[in-house]
């Protein structure tokens, strides 16, 4: 029987995957900063709840009730110390960081504690949180709201990272996420919220640590990550039209990483570009071009080439934050540096 | 302060030249105007002197490297004097773009820690992608022989792959790719023969080349040879050969049938005002074509005497590139070895050769009678691109006259 698929915002599927999961498995709940939204507002108790600030778990609190979609206060360290408890202890939380440039207030709860209890416990304990996270910049929302990040979570051992980039991976993704038995960081773009994709409407799962090849080529090998899978599918149709084949691969989990699609890729293409927006010093971009020239030297026709934001935090002058995230252009111009 | 040795210019359109060994080993001492390296120009071979004595210090320009004119190839000075590579580029790379891609030198700095004594066997630097590296390895092709798409351009397995496609595969990779070699002695194909191929096929990939023959009575010229040897050569040591009697009448003649004397030029054809005749010389290991300038008005004691001296200097490989160059016309005769009749192929730029077989005695029916002439195949092959057929056939009637009286 063929599956049903529905098109949906990026948005939805989330709050799809949240919510089948949640039906699922009763030990699954949500915790963070207005999750639910307007449970402590005067007089706002009986309106529709905010589901987040960007409305991604709204209509969950109306169907699970405020047991399993809890309004924490502004305390990451203290609801994200009490989500690796509460999954150490039996639950599966899926606790919202809400934007990933606040993780300096609660990284113990999240490096020291939940990445590495099941590892220090000789596998008797594990650590089934999810965190989920936004990420990126474009949103006009300055440099303490905008970054990535997601580069310092994969460089920690215990934590899996991932970065959807459409909506059907990001229900599939999630879904996956939250039955994993591991503490995982879920990244979602703020600019990827109302983005439109076909979703399947039943179970979805994607496996995590499973690259996808978003568009087949022959010529140069483009990786990108999250919103910048979308950047390199538009510098690719650009180049077709130039002649050139260029073959785009979301690795969508980071963490555990599918090397072997990223190097197959590489060795039909023997070029490399990566797409990242994250910061680029000791980053997925160096981690990519790393592995495949350790890998994969032999292979390569052309010194693999990185689009990376600069190494500043993100500026708040629009006309510089447009300049700071990759584009199509620049992807197309470090294509077409390694022919 | 160390002498440096350059890629010298032996012809006035030699651009590059390449090493093809050096005869004395780094370090070791050299004597002014001594043999000290021999290089490959795509037309010779040529030693080149030692310009000061003391020892060859140091080799920058390793076997089979090819380098532009002025290159640096080395340096000599006393024994124990520090060899610094003068900073900047060579005179030949700061008046010539393609320097940059050929020079496989390297750089002052990677250079001046390199161990003493490698130089000389080590491969040329090359600018080339992992990938190309292995692929040329895998195939068994010398990747500093794979030109890349565009000059100082990586060459990636692209540039490997076309030149796989374009060139015969060495003897190395024949090796690899066959299941069964057959076997046999593998020759390398480089140096003279390797020129000769080149040269040939453009001529016949370039021209529209046709032959014209026609047996030709020759007692004029048989009786023109035995009149004039004996004095001739008891005058000048000098033996009179046909040959000497052909360039003398085909020199001349060439005057009154000026277009195959000529030489096609981008926009014009250009048709010679002297005769510069070449004769093919066939060498053991190839064939060189001297040249007799000015064949028109030389006599036929400076023919034979240019033409014994040419010969004897292209059997030594001693020929310079100026005794080779500039050439209107070719004579190639294979008479001596037997052959009748054969169709040449021009000698680009030139417009045609001539080919000349054996004079063989033959019944000939003259005026009804049967009777005993001495008789030469003459094939003409012209570039039908300048010259007709008829002009051409004109050509051969006025040469067979010339020689049957």
């Amino acid at each position: 029987m063929a599956v049903a698929v529905r098109t949906l915002s990026f948005r939805e599927a989330i709050n799809e995957a949240l919510s089948q999961e949640m039906e699922r498995d009763p030990s699954v709940l949500l915790m963070g900063e207005d999750v639910a939204g307007g449970a402590t507002v005067p007089g706002f108790d009986q309106e529709d709840a905010w589901g987040g600030v960007l409305g991604v778990t709204k209509g969950l609190v109306q169907k699970f009730g405020r047991d399993r979609v809890l309004d924490t206060p502004i305390s990451e360290s203290g609801y994200i110390g009490a989500a690796v408890g509460a999954a150490a202890t039996g639950l599966r939380p899926v606790a919202e960081l809400m934007f990933v440039d606040f993780f300096g207030v609660c990284m113990d709860q999240i490096f020291n504690q939940g990445a590495k209890l099941r590892y220090m416990f000789g596998g008797k304990a594990k650590v089934p949180v999810v965190i989920r996270t936004m990420i990126g910049a474009g949103f006009r929302a300055a440099g303490q709201h905008s970054g990535c990040h997601y580069s310092v979570f994969t460089h920690m051992p215990g934590l899996k990272t991932v970065v959807p980039s459409t909506p059907a991976d990001a229900k599939g993704l999630l879904a996956a996420a939250i039955r994993d038995d591991d503490p995982v960081l879920f990244f979602e773009h703020k600019l990827l919220y109302d983005v439109q994709g076909e979703v399947p409407a039943g179970e979805h799962l994607i496996e995590l640590g499973k690259a996808d090849i978003k568009r087949e080529g022959d010529r140069v090998t483009v990786v990108a990550i999250g919103r910048m899978v979308q950047m390199a599918l538009d510098a690719a149709e650009s180049l077709s039209s130039e002649g050139v084949s260029v073959e785009v691969v979301d690795p969508r989990t980071l963490s555990p990483l599918d090397e072997d699609t990223i190097l197959s890729s590489v060795r039909k293409t023997r070029r490399l570009v990566v797409v990242d927006e994250d910061n680029p010093r000791c980053s997925m971009a160096t981690d990519l071009v790393a592995l495949v020239a350790s890998r994969a030297f032999d292979d390569l026709d052309a010194p693999p080439q990185m689009v990376t934001a600069p190494h500043t935090p993100v500026p708040f002058s629009p006309i510089m934050e447009d300049f700071y995230v990759p584009t199509p252009e620049k992807v197309a111009e470090a294509v077409r540096a390694t022919l | 302060m160390p002498t440096e040795v350059r890629m010298p210019k032996l012809g006035m359109a030699m651009k590059k030249g390449k090493v093809k060994s050096w005869l004395v080993a780094e370090g070791g001492p050299v004597e002014k105007g001594a043999p000290l390296l021999e290089i490959m120009t795509d037309k010779i071979n040529a030693v080149v002197e030692a310009p000061a004595s003391g020892v060859l210090g140091k080799v920058l320009a390793a076997a089979n490297s090819e380098l532009p004119v002025g290159a640096l190839l080395g340096l000599i000075g006393e024994p124990g004097e520090a060899m610094n590579v003068p900073e900047g580029p060579t005179p030949a790379a700061a008046s010539e773009t393609s320097a940059a891609s050929a020079a496989p030198v390297a750089s002052p700095a990677a250079k001046e820690t390199a161990p003493v004594g490698t130089a000389a066997g080590s491969q040329p630097e090359v600018l080339a992608s992992p990938a190309a590296r292995r692929l040329a390895r895998d195939l068994g092709i010398e990747i500093s022989r794979v030109p890349p798409s565009a000059p100082g351009k990586r060459l990636t397995t692209d540039d490997v792959e076309a030149f796989a496609a374009s060139a015969p595969p060495s003897a190395a990779a024949a090796q690899q790719a066959l299941v069964e070699v057959p076997a046999g002695e593998a020759i390398p194909f480089e140096g003279i023969r390797r020129v000769v191929a080149e040269r040939l096929h453009e001529s016949l990939q370039t021209m529209a080349q046709v032959t014209v023959s026609r047996e030709a009575d020759v007692a004029g010229l048989v009786a023109r040879r035995g009149q004039l040897a004996p004095g001739f050569e008891a005058a000048t040591g000098l033996r009179l050969s046909y040959t000497d009697l052909l360039v003398d009448t085909v020199a001349r003649l060439l005057l009154e049938h000026r277009m195959l004397n000529s030489t096609l030029e981008d926009e014009c054809i250009r048709v010679a005002d002297a005769v510069h005749m070449g004769v093919a010389v066939a060498l053991e290991d190839g064939l060189i074509v001297p040249v007799i300038r000015d064949a028109h008005t030389k006599s036929l004691v400076e023919i034979a005497r240019d033409r014994t001296e040419l010969a004897a200097k292209a059997q030594a490989g001693g020929l310079g590139l100026d005794e080779i160059e500039g050439g209107t016309f070719t004579i190639s005769n294979l008479g001596a070895f037997g052959a009748d009749s054969f169709t040449p192929i021009v000698n680009p730029p030139q417009c045609a050769i001539l080919g000349v077989g054996r004079i063989v005695e033959k019944p000939v029916v003259v005026a009804g009678e049967v009777v005993v002439q001495p008789t030469m195949w003459l094939s003409l092959t012209f570039d039908h691109r300048l010259v007709d057929g008829a002009p051409a056939a004109r050509f051969l009637q006025a040469l067979s006259a010339r020689l049957a009286g």
